[in-house]
């Protein structure tokens, strides 16, 4: 600790997430994978559960792997090394591969994958041929009509539908069979902006109706932290979290998790007296959200800077303080965002103290 | 299984021409000695590139006139003209030659007539053989621009139309824009229509032999017949390929690294266009001029011809062609779309370089002259059944069943099929192929649930290109069709070139033209056709 009773290091790093092993609908250990022609491995040692009706979401820049992963899982692309199991069934490891076509899961593509020259029915129809009887498939279709919320659209093609419709349409189609679970690749990157928000929380009304779990890939942390029970986080091929949203943004293991989901402050630490750290003092990370603006005045663990910059954000200021000294005897200055409410916006030049708030479980 | 069938295919193509390659480092016959001594082969290839010259002048200056005209200008009739400048492209070369016999009559005599009376009897042989050329070019020009024509307009109307506004903000006038990006930019579309005027024109059959032009493909058929020299006339067959692949590499260089893709937004027309009364009127008089010599007047010269040729003809007599090539167009159609099919659809799911060899292999063949094909095919079962010690190979294929030309046709035509069927494919989404497997369909099942409906447009297309191109085919069909069977295409050459009677022809040649002309039409149609469902 740096002298401090609220500036706190991060968590040490911690074995957390899904410990239940009575109720996997997917289970990968160790996929590694490496594209010819490139020195990264695109996947390297990943390893996840996802439990029973739960939503993951598998958060990570372009280029991190995610949606090499979900192929994987899919069966459309084999990885070096490491297993897929599927229900229990063990449905890719070392050179043995199950099908696409056979190991029942759902999948709903980036750009949708709708066929073009199908109605909605009919694409909703498509995967159902395994049922035999046809009045069991039209039950079938007419239930995820209603799940989905598409009652009335049965009769359009694709290209007649919105944005939004097209996405119901591809998530019904891939529940239609009922997969053992579903994955979702970048579901919320072909919508409007305007009415994004309403139709994720649709998306996951839809498979929490339909209790089926699900692995969305998304780059956008908003939506996964919005959308998902689970976070995982993967940097270059290697998970780098896995927890509740909750856990994975207050509770960040590294530095490039906490920034990846939101602003973060790094502030510099002094040792107490007396104390030792094998490589100095640590700089800690404090999220914009976790300081307050005090009126007590300085004391431990209160910082003073200057007002330098100030912007409407909307429903709060991102006010950035110019801090100087703050781990004492080091000269340095550092910049501090923090976020104040709208109507307490400080002025320019003003000097603040700021402290860390309280949260519960802390 | 699909890598049996794609490599069937490709060696159907490959072995003729493997044949012919093989045959070409053996010991060379005294005939061929004598070809070359005797300054034959010299002939043949200079008539081949006077040819291949004057005609891709000329159609350049047709085609890439024409497009300019019916994009930049605007004009009384300018979208009448801009389907109808597509027409003379259904007039089989052939058919325009004869079509145009009467230019040697009202024409030709009295100018040599003339030119003898001043000049004298040599100078009169010597302007014949120009006259001939000039004829020849012309008339092959006005057949063969509409390539030129479709990748011009191509690359004025949809490519440019938003680089010109970009380079009219960035402050040039609306005509250098055209002609310092517009103009630039079509360049490699303008190139690859060059490229199929000019492997036409070594294809040429018909009309070169009409006009008395020597060129590669009446050498190798003049070996063959009138010789019965083999051998001479495969290493002709050996020249008239490397003429081609010299003609495919210039392409290239041409092109160079500018095959310039345009960005979607950028399919625009033109939106403003230049309004001058003399630009005006020149577009107007190009169009109608080139419309004129090109279509009207060697229709209007075969309907003269025709009126005659009604009295002569019994329906009977016309009804047997007809059926010739229909049975024909459509049997070998529907083999080479089902084969194109099975290789579009076999590079899909094997997307490695060993099928996109295979596909480019089954390509091959569009290059070559129909002579090549012709001589590549005879010889190769020819060797087959010298190693059999047995002749039922060629009777089966050749006398008894058309199973010889129908494979003829697939080793040419199989590029007007897979050309399109590729691009159908790459049209659709890879995500399409994988959500049908994930939805649980075999390929199988995803093939004919999937592709073949989505193909269903460039399907038909490619069977309109096909049965245009195999009713007009010339040489192939000549050569290799059974005894017994009569196309309209032979029977023209057969009446209007052998046996002049140009009046009974002209009643064939009409049938091939107006089916020609139902063809562009329905192809315009279905390419201004919205591609979805």
């Amino acid at each position: 600790m740096c002298g401090s009773d609220y500036l706190t290091s991060p968590d040490p790093p911690a074995t957390e997430g899904v410990s239940n092993h009575m109720s996997e609908s997917l289970e990968i250990e160790g996929i590694s994978k490496c594209f010819p022609r490139t020195d990264r491995p695109a996947l390297d040692g990943v390893s996840i559960v996802l439990g029973d009706a739960d939503i993951m979401a598998l958060v990570g820049e372009s280029g991190s792997g995610k949606t090499t992963l979900l192929r994987i899982i899919a069966g459309l692309e084999q990885p070096d090394t490491g297993t897929v199991a599927i229900g229990g069934e063990l449905v890719c490891a070392d050179g043995y591969s199950v099908p696409p076509e056979q190991r029942h899961i759902g999948f709903v593509f980036q750009d949708y994958a709708l066929f073009p020259h199908l109605n909605v029915r009919k694409n909703l129809l498509y995967g159902l041929h395994r049922i035999s009887q046809r009045t069991k498939r039209e039950e079938r279709v007419a239930e995820i009509v209603t799940l989905a919320g598409l009652d009335g659209l049965e009769k359009r093609f694709p290209h007649e539908l919105s944005g939004g419709q097209q996405q119901r349409v591809a998530l019904a189609r891939a529940l239609a069979p009922r997969p053992s679970f579903i994955l979702l690749d970048e579901p919320f990157s072909n919508l409007d902006p305007m009415r994004k928000d309403a139709l994720r929380d649709e998306l996951r009304r839809i498979v929490k109706s339909s209790a089926t779990s699900a692995l969305i890939v998304t780059h956008d942390t908003r939506d996964a932290l919005a959308v998902a029970d689970t976070l995982a986080v993967l940097k270059e091929g290697k998970l780098q979290q896995v927890g509740s949203p909750e856990r994975v943004y207050f509770h960040s293991t590294s530095e490039y998790t906490a920034s990846l989901f939101g602003k973060v402050n790094r502030i510099p630490c002094q040792l107490l007296e007396g104390k030792d750290a094998p490589h100095g003092a640590p700089d800690i990370l404090v999220r914009p959200a976790d300081l307050e603006i005090t009126q007590e005045g300085s004391g431990g663990g209160h910082i003073v800077g200057k007002v330098i910059a100030s912007n409407f954000r909307g429903d709060f200021h991102e006010v950035t303080l110019e801090c100087a000294d703050i781990a004492a005897g080091s000269g340095d200055t550092t910049c501090v965002t923090i976020y104040v409410g709208a109507d307490r916006k400080p002025a320019l030049g003003d000097t603040v103290t700021v402290r860390r708030s309280r949260r519960e479980g802390d | 299984m699909w890598w049996i069938g794609a490599t069937f295919i490709a060696l159907l193509i490959a072995v003729p021409l493997a044949v012919v390659v093989v045959t070409l480092f053996e010991a060379p016959s005294d005939v061929w000695r004598e070809v070359v001594g005797y300054g034959v082969l010299g002939t043949y290839v200079k008539g081949t590139l006077i040819m291949l010259l004057g005609t891709g002048l000329l159609a350049s200056v047709f085609g890439i006139g024409a497009a300019w005209a019916v994009t930049v200008w605007e004009f009384p009739g300018r979208r009448f003209f801009s389907l109808a400048l597509m027409f003379p492209m259904a007039i089989p070369t052939y058919v325009e030659a004869y079509a145009y016999d009467f230019a040697k009559y009202e024409l030709r005599d009295p100018l040599m007539l003339w030119i003898r009376e001043r000049f004298g009897a040599e100078a009169m042989s010597d302007a014949n053989g120009i006259f001939n050329y000039v004829l020849a070019i012309f008339v092959m020009a006005l057949v063969l621009y509409p390539y030129i024509y479709i990748a011009a307009r191509i690359g004025f109307a949809e490519i440019s139309g938003a680089y010109i506004e970009n380079s009219r903000l960035l402050g040039r006038s609306l005509w250098r824009s055209l002609f310092s990006v517009g103009l630039p930019l079509a360049r490699p579309a303008i190139i690859g229509g060059l490229l199929l005027v000019l492997l036409e024109v070594m294809n040429e059959y018909g009309a070169m032999l009409h006009y008395g032009i020597e060129t590669l493909t009446i050498g190798i058929f003049n070996q063959w017949y009138d010789w019965k020299d083999t051998d001479s006339a495969i290493r002709l067959a050996g020249v008239a390929m490397l003429v081609v692949f010299a003609i495919i590499v210039a392409e290239m260089v041409l092109r160079g690294r500018s095959r310039f893709h345009a960005h979607h937004g950028a399919r625009r027309n033109l939106a403003e266009k230049p309004k001058t009364a003399f630009g005006t009127s020149m577009a107007f008089g190009f169009c109608a001029s080139l419309l004129f010599f090109a279509f009207l007047l060697p229709l209007w010269q075969l309907l003269k011809l025709a009126r005659y040729g009604i009295e002569k003809v019994q329906v009977g007599e016309l009804l047997q062609p007809v059926f010739g090539s229909l049975s024909m167009a459509v049997l070998a159609g529907l083999v080479i779309l089902i084969a194109a099919l099975f290789l579009a659809y076999a590079a899909r799911i094997f997307p490695g370089l060993a099928m996109q060899l295979l596909s480019k292999m089954c390509m091959l063949g569009y290059a070559l002259p129909g002579a090549v094909v012709v001589i590549a095919m005879l010889s190769s079962v020819a060797a087959i059944s010298g190693l059999m010690a047995d002749d039922a190979l060629t009777t089966i294929l050749f006398t008894a069943t058309p199973i010889g030309l129908v494979m003829a046709y697939a080793v040419r035509f199989m590029t007007p099929a897979l050309a399109p069927l590729e691009a159908g494919m790459a049209g659709i989404h890879r995500s399409m192929d994988e959500a049908s497997r994930i939805l649980g369909r075999s390929s199988w099942g995803s093939f004919f649930r999937i592709h073949l409906p989505l193909l269903r447009l460039p399907l038909l297309g490619a069977l309109i290109v096909l049965f245009v191109d195999i009713l007009k085919e010339l040489p192939l069909t000549l050569v290799l069709s059974p005894p017994n069977v009569e196309t309209l295409a032979t029977q023209t050459f057969g009446l209007m070139h052998k046996e002049e009677r140009l009046a009974e022809g002209s009643l064939p040649a009409l049938i091939l033209v107006l089916s020609g002309c139902a063809g562009v039409i329905i192809l315009h149609r279905l390419i201004r056709r919205p591609l979805r469902a």
